[in-house]
């Protein structure tokens, strides 16, 4: 049967499959890019550099969002979620969502689709940004409900 | 502010803080919170039950002292 804490333990596998991805597109940047600038019929060793710059700087704040979200994720599971380090964590996640797309922004200088991702990275960022708010909100409450006796 | 003056009529009443949490059916930790003056509410059936252990009035619990702001 399916439950809250299989839930969590997906959420996870996940997050942690996508740090071991991380750590994966990190390692082959140059081999990956370095093909994929052949099959787009770019001079690779002009924008090879370009890509790997942009790989690596996204890959900061795609870490520490990682990091985050497993902290979030072994709080929700200590049934601790509506709490200011919660709301913290929120934060720096919207945070890190926009830092990547701005990298991604400023890299549509030398390849427009990365726009596509700075619009997305941006849209994120703003999703987060409202569910932090709400959790402001509710931790808010919780504080009041905890101390009202 | 609000001060909750509960140790004050406990003394009076020679009640311990355990056997008032029993009689009024709060946890002595929730007691701890509402004599230390760190609750931000009461409800009214705390406030009930406190009263009729303690056999006073709520304004024998409660007392208002004007915040020492500066502005």
């Amino acid at each position: 049967m399916w439950n809250k804490d299989k839930s969590i333990t997906l959420s996870l596998f996940c997050v942690r499959l996508f740090a071991v991805i991380l750590v994966g597109l990190c390692a082959s940047a140059p081999w990956l890019f370095k093909r994929f600038t052949l099959i787009r019929f770019m001079v690779p060793q002009q924008m090879l550099s370009f890509f790997l710059v942009t790989v690596y700087a996204v890959a900061v704040p795609a870490a520490l969002a990682l990091w985050h979200l497993h902290g979030l994720l072994a709080e929700i599971r200590k049934n601790e979620v509506f709490t200011h380090a919660n709301v913290a964590r929120l934060r720096a996640l919207s945070w890190c969502c926009l830092a990547a797309g701005l990298i991604c922004l400023a890299s549509t200088l030398y390849y427009m689709p990365f726009l596509a991702l700075a619009a997305a990275g941006a849209f994120m960022a703003l999703i987060l940004r409202v569910v932090k708010n709400v959790f402001e909100q509710a931790v808010a409450l919780k504080d009041e409900n905890d101390f009202t006796i | 502010m609000i001060l909750v003056n509960l140790d004050v009529m406990m003394a009076r009443r020679k009640i311990s803080a355990g056997d008032l949490a029993e009689r009024v059916g709060i946890t002595p930790a929730n007691l701890s919170i509402l004599k230390n003056n760190k609750a931000k509410a009461i409800r009214f059936s705390t406030l009930e039950a406190l009263c009729a252990a303690l056999d006073c009035q709520p304004a024998d619990l409660l007392q208002y002292t004007p915040d020492n702001k500066t502005e």
